[in-house]
């Protein structure tokens, strides 16, 4: 079997551990290398890897090095957001496809750079929207796509999470803002997968109210999409430490003949405990981040561009940005 | 005696029964202008008059479309006669505040939720201050409605949770509303957003354009040191009918509407207090009004 060979760039951003689990896992894929500027964090998948495949793989504290192997097809990037575009860039132009950890870049100029050196060097760029790869999602988008709930007419979504992140999401300069930059993404694109419309006009308040940080914790956001469909997102790190899950992706849509509505986060067996916290929900879904990387991997290899691509993650880039506008300014912004 | 005549289309058997079994069921008279096409269907042990201000020393419960209950309303202050109005009753800001303060306390505008003993829990949690500082509210209220009761549920739907919102979040700043008519021509879906005064965020969804059968309620309240939520999926009592209809309720002894009619009328018969005051009921409307008209410009209103 043909093998795409991967390597996992930066460890900034802790999906990279579920991509590389996945990426040891798929059949068509083979992790060759990893690389971080931070040594324990090396070091920490490092022994994941050895963990899951019994052997260690290459390891770099320079991303640059793991760019000049020649057995190096493609490239996962999960560093902190601000790094996205040089990396990508330096990877395209090494000839390394690439899969971004979302949010693709922090400004369109530098998403408008990606792309085109992808383009130049003729490397695909996916953008990691896993909630796509969430058999709940696919289920989803056949029943709208088969008519079941007739011409999608609004739509609502929550992703609000407890707040795990490493400390550079609470840093501007490296993150690019709180929870408005980590989590509008999802349901969005979420959205427009579903609906196949584009937004044109985005509104959302938002404030740092949970704990003091320099970046927004609690924000409500709603876009207009063409057509007058009307999209709500709630993109909040407000979950108290002892939620029962990590946090919910949860989106309903309604339709000319139907309702539709799940959260991926809740297919669970509820676990109660003497100790605190004393409930928790044990998730039995499926992984997305597995159903990313095999999409991502499966497409390279046959020569076509990743379900979610380049184009997806401007989009997203270009809302979000809209978001902060409209949170500055009070008034609901146009997309250009 | 105490008697009630009952206008408006809104939950009107509801109101019938709990006014009769209040204040005896001779004591109850139907307005039959306004849902004379239901008139067939009453029982004959209902009473019906054409002029709600014939029958005498009585209250008159109105819950129609605006315009309807504007009427009744205006009418009832009129004859001196006390009114309960379920939902917005004015075309203006301006018009309710002058009726608010002209009518006393011969007005009594329904805030159902505030009779809810979830609501009544959250807020009562909240007001502990056990779970620290507000930072976000969230309420999603979903729903079918028949075709000629859409729009005045829609209002009344929207009144209420503009008033849960108040009532959970305080003092609104500004809003900014997106407002769509899905199934006619009057609104009949609604997405707002709210920034309070404490710069806490509010969030409602108000839905009435949802399949027949359709019924979705959420209510997320967070703070600093935790969160209140609750869903409609889990209410206790599960039905699955033949058909594969499925429903879930909540089960009370006193509903909601019963324990706040049964309050305004030992306010009325008694003079008891009310939970609710004028204020309530105006800063309510005054978030309604800031989210119907941003719905409709299409722009931020400031409050």
């Amino acid at each position: 079997m043909r093998k795409l060979r991967v390597g996992a760039v930066s460890f900034a951003h802790g999906h990279q551990y579920s991509y590389v689990t996945a990426s040891i896992e798929l059949p068509m894929v083979e992790l060759v290398a990893i690389a971080d500027q931070d040594a324990d964090r090396l070091q920490r998948a490092q022994q994941l890897i050895k963990n899951l495949q019994g052997r260690k793989v290459l390891t770099f504290n320079d991303y640059r090095e793991l760019l000049m192997l020649e057995t190096v097809d493609a490239v996962i990037i999960c560093s902190t957001n601000v790094e996205h575009c040089e990396m990508t860039v330096a990877a395209a132009e090494a000839g390394k496809h690439v899969l971004c950890e979302k949010p693709l870049a922090l400004s369109l100029s530098d998403v408008d750079r990606m792309m085109q050196a992808c383009d130049r060097a003729g490397v695909y760029l996916g953008t990691a929207y896993p909630a796509r790869f969430d058999p709940l999602s696919q289920r989803v988008r056949r029943k709208i796509e088969d008519g079941a709930i007739g011409e999608v007419l609004a739509m609502s979504g929550t992703n609000s999470v407890i707040y795990w992140g490493s400390s550079w999401f609470e840093d501007p300069e490296k993150s690019g803002g709180g929870c408005l930059m980590d989590h509008i993404v999802h349901i969005l694109d979420l959205f427009r997968w579903f609906s196949g419309r584009e937004p044109i006009e985005v509104y959302a308040e938002a404030g740092t109210l949970m704990k003091k940080r320099p970046v927004e914790d609690v924000a409500m956001v709603v876009v207009t999409f063409e057509d007058e469909l009307v999209g709500a997102i709630k993109p909040c790190w407000d979950r108290p430490r002892y939620w029962t899950r990590w946090g919910d992706v949860s989106v309903r849509i309604l339709g000319t003949g139907g309702v539709v509505e799940f959260d991926t986060t809740a297919q669970y067996v509820e676990r109660t405990t003497d100790s605190v916290p004393n409930t928790s929900w044990l998730s039995y879904a499926e992984s997305m981040d597995k159903g990313l990387v095999d999409n991502f991997a499966t497409s390279v290899l046959a020569g076509k561009p990743p379900l979610v691509t380049g184009s997806d993650g401007r989009v997203g880039v270009a809302v979000t940005l809209a978001a902060y506008k409209s949170a500055e300014e009070h008034r609901p912004i146009v997309l250009e | 005696m105490l008697r009630a005549v009952v206008a408006g289309a809104g939950e009107w058997r509801q109101r019938v029964e709990i006014y009769g079994n209040v204040l005896g069921h001779e004591n109850v008279y139907l307005l039959i202008d306004s849902i004379s096409k239901r008139r067939e269907a009453l029982s004959s042990e209902v009473r019906m008059t054409e002029d709600a201000f014939a029958v005498e020393n009585s209250i008159i419960d109105t819950w129609g479309t605006v315009t309807e209950n504007l009427s009744i309303v205006r009418e009832a202050l009129r004859h001196g006669v006390g009114v309960v109005c379920h939902g917005p009753f004015a075309e203006s800001m301006e018009e309710a505040r002058d009726m608010l303060q002209g009518a006393g306390s011969r007005l009594l505008v329904a805030h159902e939720i505030r009779y809810s003993p979830k609501y009544e829990l959250v807020k009562d949690q909240l007001d502990t201050g056990e779970l620290g500082t507000l930072t976000n509210v969230r309420l999603v209220w979903l729903t079918s409605a028949e075709p000629d009761l859409g729009r005045t549920w829609m209002m009344k739907q929207c009144f209420e949770a503009a008033d849960a919102l108040c009532w959970l979040g305080g003092d609104a700043k500004r809003v900014m509303a997106k407002g769509q008519a899905l199934k006619g021509r009057s609104l009949d879906n609604l997405f707002g957003i709210v920034r309070y005064d404490n710069d806490s965020i509010g969030y409602v969804e108000v839905g009435t354009c949802y399949p027949v059968g359709y019924c979705f309620e959420q209510m997320e309240v967070v703070c600093r040191r935790g969160m209140l939520s609750y869903d409609s999926d889990t209410r206790p009592l599960k039905f699955s009918s033949s058909k594969g209809e499925l429903t879930r309720e909540e089960v009370y002894r006193w509903t909601p509407l019963e324990r706040m009619l049964g309050e305004y009328v030992a306010f009325f018969q008694e003079g008891r207090p009310i939970r609710v005051k004028s204020e309530d009921t105006l800063r309510a409307l005054e978030l309604l009004d800031a989210l119907m008209r941003s719905a409709m410009v299409r722009r931020v209103v400031e409050l």
